[in-house]
């Protein structure tokens, strides 16, 4: 039996790793990525193929993931002559992990159709972490049998999978995920730095608080990196700021009110001003402690 | 209400419990039923009296009275004029208490109120602790409280063992004011994440999702928080009767900005939900548990409400109404003040 067939966009530091889990499960893959030599070395590792095109890789694949880095590297590795779509028969899978807005997803699920091309978006969250170690949470959007299809595929990365409604409900269901981590993360920023001026053990603070009602993910895995200003755990404040510009504009567009999300992302942006964009997204404290 | 837990002491001591409160109250009773002489003090005698009924114990009809010859006073009351009022004056606890002995104050008061008493009771030649407690009215009916503590290593190990009737953890976090100013952290980080989260879940309304779904989702990821795990459910029901209410809160919070204009620190995401919550007892909701910032953020119901009004205003009348609400929120205003 030959194993099926199945393309990878984007070699990054999430999609190099989830390629390679999916070759690992038995998938025959072939990647492409914008830097070539990227691509070859993934094919030298793993032992796959690699393609010039987008629409080369794509050809004769049952499944194309992608995973790039915005809206514009989404549409141009899809859609343009040499994108995705191009290379893909009909009945095949676009499976989109890229955090981009809710509007490309409809947009590219509308596209896909006209051609009898299925499309998923589903952004992952978990971090560089997460896809090294095939421990990614999947949020998926688009329609219940496409999802049946594509499952088991994005189980080879992914620990939970899970369909969250209509084609973009996956890339919103992530921005509910950002929210909610960037206002744990600036509120943990604004404890431990109180904490350090009033002069107390910090690290001893969070042992206490961390058991009770202020407890939150961010606080038992990063407070202590920020007490000691360490900011290489994973994702950085470039991409995070731009995650937070979608969500404002999907805000704007669906009429949420998210006041203390809009500060936040003023944070991020006067960390990258300040030259700080490449450290991780906890960095936020960097803005209270050395202001 | 069955406890979960029952601690019995093995060296019973005599002790005096000010102010049973919504916390105070179980608390004394933790105290009693673990074995210690227990004499309860509270501003209206009759809740003193119930709380003698319930437990057995003394009352008295002071706080000098309660503290008298005891060897440790624990203190639970509103504030730092609260707190004031009831230790300092010839009827005061610290009037009452003979040498040597210790004085716990579990109050959420200011670090600045906790380094005045430790220098007062100093000189009286008194222990004592500041002592806030989290854990929420829950935790104290069922003897689970966290609670941090600021003072001196011996007065500490002296309290540690009476005050454990009702903690489950018990920790020393440094001099005088320690323990005010740990609450503080763990306010400020609930305060922040609580916005943050009523903001995600908003959002997911907003945008049609199914709020349900999304928080099983992401709540095995980054994005977890105690807050989320306890509290999304009930706010997307609307439900806002779960324990810390907003009227405490800001209190708490009002002492956080001050401490931090004293100390530095920036606070600017805390000042905002500050604010918040201010507005959310402006709209009756003092009473409401800390949750229901989310009240303040569109929703799909209240979204189609404020689009059928627009026209309204388009129609030329907006002059008039406009200032009558400008009038009634500085009224409002003054009145919270």
């Amino acid at each position: 039996m030959s194993a099926k067939k199945a393309a990878w966009i984007g070699l990054g530091n999430m999609g190099y790793p989830m390629a390679g889990h999916l070759h690992k499960k038995g998938w025959s893959v072939t990647v492409y990525n914008r830097s070539k030599a990227k691509a070859d070395t993934w094919a030298k590792e793993y032992g796959g193929q690699s393609a010039a095109t987008p629409a080369d890789a794509a050809r004769g694949a049952e499944i194309v993931c992608v995973c790039v880095g915005n809206d514009n590297d989404l549409r141009s590795v899809t859609l343009s002559g040499n994108g995705a779509l191009a290379g893909m028969a009909k009945g095949t899978i676009l499976v989109d992990h890229t955090t981009a807005s809710a509007g490309v997803a409809r947009e590219l699920f509308e596209a896909a159709k006209k051609k009898g091309i299925h499309f998923l978006d589903a952004p992952v969250s978990g971090g560089q972490v997460g896809a090294v170690n095939g421990q990614l949470t999947v949020m998926v959007g688009g329609d219940k049998k496409t999802f049946a299809k594509a499952e088991p595929a994005m189980r080879a990365y992914g620990k939970a999978v899970t369909l969250m409604g209509p084609a973009g409900a996956g890339q919103l269901t992530k921005m509910v995920n950002q929210i909610c981590c960037v206002g744990a993360e600036q509120a943990l920023a604004e404890g431990l730095n109180f904490a350090m001026r009033a002069g107390l053990d910090a690290k001893k603070v969070v042992d206490v608080i961390s058991k009770g009602a202020a407890q939150s993910w961010q606080m038992e895995n990063r407070g202590k990196t920020m007490i000691d200003d360490k900011f290489d755990f994973g994702f950085a404040v470039d991409w995070m700021r731009k995650d937070l510009g979608i969500v404002l504009e999907e805000a704007r567009s669906n009429g949420a009110t998210i006041p203390a999300t809009s500060l936040i992302a003023d944070c991020y942006s006067r960390l990258q001003a300040r030259g700080e964009g490449r450290f991780d997204n906890t960095a936020l404290i960097r803005l209270l402690t050395k202001p | 209400m069955t406890d979960i837990t029952t601690k019995r002491a093995a060296h019973p001591v005599k002790a005096a419990f000010i102010g049973l409160g919504v916390m105070g109250f179980p608390m004394a009773g933790h105290m009693k039923k673990a074995g210690h002489d227990v004499t309860v003090y509270n501003r209206t005698a009759a809740k003193a009296r119930d709380w003698t009924k319930k437990y057995g114990g003394k009352w008295a009809p002071t706080p000098a009275a309660a503290a008298k010859g005891v060897d440790i006073v624990c203190a639970c009351v509103g504030n730092d004029n609260d707190l004031r009022s009831v230790i300092y004056g010839e009827e005061g606890i610290l009037a009452g208490m003979k040498s040597g002995a210790i004085f716990v104050d579990h109050t959420t008061a200011s670090a600045g109120v906790a380094r005045e008493i430790a220098a007062e009771a100093a000189k009286k030649g008194l222990g004592f602790l500041d002592a806030p407690v989290s854990g929420g009215q829950a935790g104290a009916e069922n003897g689970v409280l966290t609670i941090m503590v600021g003072g001196e290593a011996g007065t500490f190990a002296k309290a540690e063992p009476v005050i454990s009737a009702y903690a489950r953890a018990v920790t020393l976090l440094g001099p005088a004011g320690a323990g005010q100013l740990t609450k503080m952290v763990n306010q400020i980080c609930i305060a922040g994440l609580v916005q943050g989260l009523s903001e995600g879940l908003s959002f997911a309304e907003m945008a049609g999702l199914d709020t349900q779904k999304v928080v099983d989702v992401i709540s095995k990821g980054a994005a977890q928080s105690w807050q989320m795990d306890n509290r999304a459910k009930t706010m997307l029901a609307d439900k806002f009767d779960f324990g810390f209410a907003v009227d405490w809160m800001r209190k708490d919070l009002g002492i956080c900005l001050d401490e931090a204009r004293g100390n530095g620190a920036l606070l600017p995401l805390t000042g905002l939900v500050n604010q918040f919550y201010g507005r959310v007892q402006g709209m009756g909701g003092g009473r409401w548990d800390t949750s229901s910032l989310i009240r303040l953020l569109a929703r799909p119901g209240n979204v189609v409400k404020a689009a059928k009004k627009a026209p309204a205003k388009a129609a030329g009348k907006a002059k008039k109404p406009a200032k009558k609400t400008v009038k009634k929120k500085a009224k409002g205003r003054k009145k919270r003040r």
